[in-house]
């Protein structure tokens, strides 16, 4: 079903359009859910959440497009679960991987000029993934937006899982180039 | 409080929608959304310009293809006739092709292959005049790219497969990238079309291109690459880290032909080290054919295909000529003798193989213009080594002849026994390759070809002791199968960390003199190898910092199979003095444990192999199988007696008498009473004397009480899926003389009794279980083993059908 007749099901109270959320968005929901979560009932519950999210936010909000606005919504709700999972230090998955594979990213104290946090920072690493090629930038996206297991993205993008580590470290130090050279601190 | 990380996981998190959809994969889970995500596609990507669609025709084939040689050794790519591209002339009526070459200059002097040297040839091809059909101009679309790539070029898809992999390590390289952006910038003020991004390089010829770099750079390049490479590996670096794929694949081969052949299309001439692509046998002149050593006859078996190439009848009559002309003055003289390997080939672990080295090659060899010089092709005496030199890869033997290739240098090298005449051997250093198929064809009697008489064949062909040359080594690997190559070769190669908490590793970098590797012994079961190794950090340092050698330390390795049919390393027994092995054992491996197999799927009994003597030699290995009895050698679990010892070794109560002197049970009661022994005889436990064939053996108790019972074997049943072998174990008395006594001998109740099932699972015969007779316990058949069917008793004397073991 076209995004903007799921909207109008939003719009119109009908369930149907969790129905059709579901069958649509589904599948990717739960598993950008369990990249981060490692665990398939959270993974579930954190898809029935979203959708109680949108069943909540439209209306009056219309997002365009849809997919993008869901996935946000899910990796958001799945971040906030395994920080939970982790402050009750029961949870040790591939969250704690992508979270200690961006410590590389951190730029060192030298040299600071400012502070950026928030939409600045998102801003300045947006201009940074448009500087990567497609594939680098996929795989970057994959790995820190999706948590996407390095087997995942080798499988994808048809390359060795070694070329994915490789690539993801050196664009982690490039990342961390960036942002020292704009002389910020996180 | 966030932390930084979580703040960038948040930043991240917030990217722009096109960035989610790429990083959720949406494309590919839902078709509904591709127009989309496509059409963001569409907006991230710029228009191609001109320069794009120049390289993407070069990417795909119309100019990436390699006229020429590309071979790799050592680290290094040769570009010895990748120069003549320079030269391609450009169709007349091109409107769109660009000259090829404009930067690279080579040096013509050094390499006269490397220019176009026959200049009479006519324009190969016409124009298509349905090119417009095809989306071309008439030089280029789909139809003529397709026969450029066939005239040009040599495995395009080999070429993509190193041109996605090289860019990434070209940036490592930080000079180059530099000279790279000064070049750029360069052309940019120059208000030239900018370069493209390294990133975007092809493949390793675009590079040159670009860079404008000679042979000799691209070479300091690939050296570079080469090293860093290893310089991860020395660091510990993780094989799956390993940053390039084709490293493995091209870069760790030692034989130029063998790469040449990688890398040839099936229109290609292999010669050595050269591909020849099409392009360079239509614009060279036979001379430089003969200058490359092309045969005669692979022109004759290549001709078919370039006529599929679509010349014109001019093209094709000026090349059908010049190729005619060369077969005809280069044919292959009367005296030689030309085979074509087309049967299957054998690695050396195969039994094939060991059976042709053996029946036909094994011996010494007499090299016929030399009587002096002696090759040696066996076990013991042979050039096979590890250095490199002569490494046999297959055998084969065909209708006519007995075949062997070898990699000598980074050479194929074949050595041929014609059956007509089995004691003359033949080795040619030049082979090519009978088309697309790439069968070997092997020529003798030309000037490439050494001739051998043989000199001697050994009567003996059994594997020696000592150093390990390459064909013991597959010998190993034959003799012990597949299962003990992997764990051999994985032993000794990967280094290990020993007891002491220090990591070994093979000085493989390193020139060291002698052998690495020896053999010590080996049985059914058991392969002892003395393995030289260096301790790791020192070794490093060696390597890295240029300090002092490292010192060498000598292990001997006791490799045993379990009852499962497992390597494992059960000893190692460290710094042995040089070429000794036998000293000190310190343990290193555990035996696993003998557990009851449940789940075993057993197969029929093949009722042809002789079940019986299956069931007995399995029998007698059982007192390996159990885990507690730790790795005891037969020599200690039973000391003999003999001389007064030095000392008495105290092991926790018990005693053990060392000596070499070998006496009877009978002269040890004998000498009971005296002076000799009577100082240390009443330290001894009596229960751990036994006799073993009229040797009176000690039995040491730390090592377990093998053999203090005696075990007999009654006989056995052979069911459909089990050999089922029955057992008894005679239990002492308490009277010294009862085991002599045939009342104590034919009284059931002194008797235990169990089974034990062998049976065949996947084709190895295995116990799966023991036990299962009266009261016995799986423990007690510990008990069996290595002195079953014999001992003191005198079975004569048993008349009780139970309990007497079978003759």
């Amino acid at each position: 079903m076209e995004d903007e007749k799921i909207i109008s099901l939003y719009v119109e109270r009908s369930e149907d359009a969790i129905t059709e959320t579901d069958k649509k968005y589904g599948v990717r929901c739960r598993k950008t859910a369990y990249n981060i979560l490692q665990n398939r009932e959270d993974s579930d519950e954190c898809a029935n959440d979203t959708y109680l999210r949108l069943w909540n936010t439209i209306p009056p909000t219309k997002p365009s497009p849809l997919s993008a606005f869901i996935y946000r919504i899910v990796r958001n709700l799945a971040l906030d679960r395994v920080k939970a999972a982790l402050r009750k230090r029961r949870a040790e998955n591939n969250y704690t991987d992508v979270y200690n594979e961006l410590s590389d990213c951190i730029p060192a104290p030298d040299n600071v000029v400012k502070t950026v946090e928030g939409k600045e920072l998102t801003e300045m690493i947006d201009r940074f993934l448009d500087t990567l090629g497609r594939e680098k930038k996929v795989m970057f996206l994959m790995r820190y937006w999706n948590f996407s297991p390095v087997a995942d993205i080798a499988n994808r993008l048809s390359i060795s899982e070694s070329k994915v580590r490789v690539t993801l470290m050196r664009t982690r130090e490039k990342l961390k180039e960036y942002l020292e050279k704009e002389g910020i601190d996180i | 409080m966030k932390t930084k990380e979580e703040k960038l996981i948040e930043a991240i998190g917030d990217t722009k929608d096109s960035n989610v959809l790429r990083a959720v994969g949406h494309e590919s889970a839902d078709p509904n959304l591709k127009t989309e995500v496509r059409h963001m596609e569409i907006i991230d990507v710029p228009k191609p310009s001109e320069a794009d669609i120049r390289r993407y025709r070069i990417r795909n084939g119309v100019l990436g293809g390699l006229a020429a040689a590309v071979a790799i050794t050592g680290g290094v790519v040769l570009w010895n006739n990748l120069k003549d591209i320079q030269t391609e002339p450009k169709p007349a009526e091109s409107s769109v092709t660009e000259p090829i070459v404009t930067i690279y200059t080579p040096d013509l002097a050094v390499d006269p292959l490397s220019i176009i040297t026959d200049t009479s040839m006519p324009e190969p091809f016409a124009p298509n005049e349905n090119s417009e059909l095809y989306g071309g101009d008439g030089w280029h679309d789909e139809f003529n790219d397709l026969w450029q790539k066939r005239f040009t070029s040599i495995n395009t898809d080999l070429i993509g497969t190193i041109c996605t992999e090289f860019p990434e390590y070209i940036n490592r390289a930080e000079e180059l990238a530099t000279q790279y952006q000064d070049a750029q910038g360069a052309d940019i003020q120059a208000g030239n079309v900018t370069r493209y991004g390294i990133d975007d390089t092809p493949n390793i010829y675009r590079y040159m291109k670009d860079l404008g770099l000679t042979g000799e750079e691209m070479e300091s390049v690939l050296i570079y690459y080469d090293n860093e490479i290893h310089r991860q590996i020395n660091e510990g670096a993780d094989l799956d880290d390993r940053l390039f794929d084709f490293d493995s694949m091209y870069f760790g081969r030692e034989n130029k032909a063998d790469i040449a052949v990688a890398f040839k299309s099936e229109y290609s001439i292999v010669s050595g080290e050269y591909v020849l692509s099409p392009r360079w046998m239509y614009y060279h002149t036979i001379e430089d054919y003969e200058k490359v050593n092309v045969f005669a006859t692979q022109i004759r078996i290549m001709l078919p295909k370039y006529k599929e190439l679509g010349f014109t009848d001019e093209a094709w009559e000026a090349f059908s000529t010049k190729l005619e002309d060369y077969i005809e003055t280069h044919k292959v003289a009367t005296e030689e003798k030309r085979y074509i390997i087309d049967t299957e080939n054998y690695d050396l672990t195969s039994d094939t193989a060991i059976s042709i080295l053996e029946d036909h090659f094994y011996g010494e060899w007499n090299q016929s213009d030399d009587d002096e010089l002696i090759l040696p092709l066996t076990y013991k005496n042979s050039p096979f080594d590890f250095e490199g030199f002569h490494r046999p890869l297959c055998f084969a033997e065909t209708e006519d002849i007995w075949y062997m290739l070898c990699i000598n240098s980074g050479e194929s090298e074949i050595f041929v026994i014609e059956k007509s005449d089995p004691d003359v051997m033949y080795q040619t250093g030049l082979s090519y390759f009978n088309g697309y198929n790439s069968t070997p064809v092997v020529e003798l009697g030309s000037e490439m070809s050494i001739k051998y008489t043989r000199e001697d064949i050994p009567a003996d062909k059994t594997l020696p002791t000592g150093e390990i040359s390459l064909l013991a080594e597959y010998k190993l690997f034959n003799m012990y199968g597949e299962d003990f190559k992997t764990f051999y070769n994985e032993t000794l190669n990967n280094g290990f960390t020993f007891e002491d908490g220090m990591a070994y590793v093979t000085g493989g970098d390193m020139m060291t003199a002698g052998a690495d590797r020896y053999l010590e012994e080996y049985r059914d079961d058991l392969v002892l190898i003395g393995a030289r190794y260096f301790v790791e950090d020192e070794y490093n340092d060696y390597l890295e910092k240029g300090t002092a050698a490292p010192g060498q330390h000598w292990f001997g390795l006791t490799f045993e199979k379990d009852w499962k049919e497992k390597w494992s390393v059960t000893y190692a027994e460290y710094d042995l003095p040089y070429e000794v092995v036998g000293n000190t054992v310190s343990i290193m491996g555990e035996r696993p444990e003998y557990s009851p197999a449940d789940d075993v799927i057993a197969e029929p009994i093949d009722m042809t192999l002789d079940c019986e003597q299956i069931l007995l030699d399995k029998a007698e290995k059982l007192h390996e199988m159990i885990s507690g009895w730790g790795n005891v050698d037969r020599s200690a679990l039973a000391f003999e007696l003999g001389e007064k010892a030095d000392d008495f070794i105290s092991n926790d109560g018990a005693y053990k008498v060392i000596s070499d002197k070998v006496r009877t049970y009978a002269d040890f009661k004998a000498l009971y009473d005296s002076d000799i022994y009577g100082e240390y005889i009443d330290a001894l436990m009596w229960e751990y004397l036994l006799e073993v064939n009229g040797t009176l053996y000690y039995i040491d108790p730390m090592s377990g009480l093998l053999g203090t019972y005696e075990t007999w074997y009654i006989g056995c049943d052979v069911t459909e899926d089990a050999i089922v072998g029955h057992f008894a174990i005679l239990c002492w008395g308490d009277e010294d003389n009862e085991t002599t006594n045939a009342e104590f001998l034919n009284d059931v109740s002194h008797y235990k009794f169990y089974d034990i099932n062998v049976q065949n699972v996947g084709g190895n015969y295995v116990i799966t279980s023991c036990g299962d007779g009266n009261d016995i316990i799986l423990g007690k058949v510990m008990e069996h083993g290595l002195y079953y069917n014999s001992g003191a008793a005198d079975r004569s004397l048993i008349t009780n059908e139970a309990v007497k073991p079978k003759k």
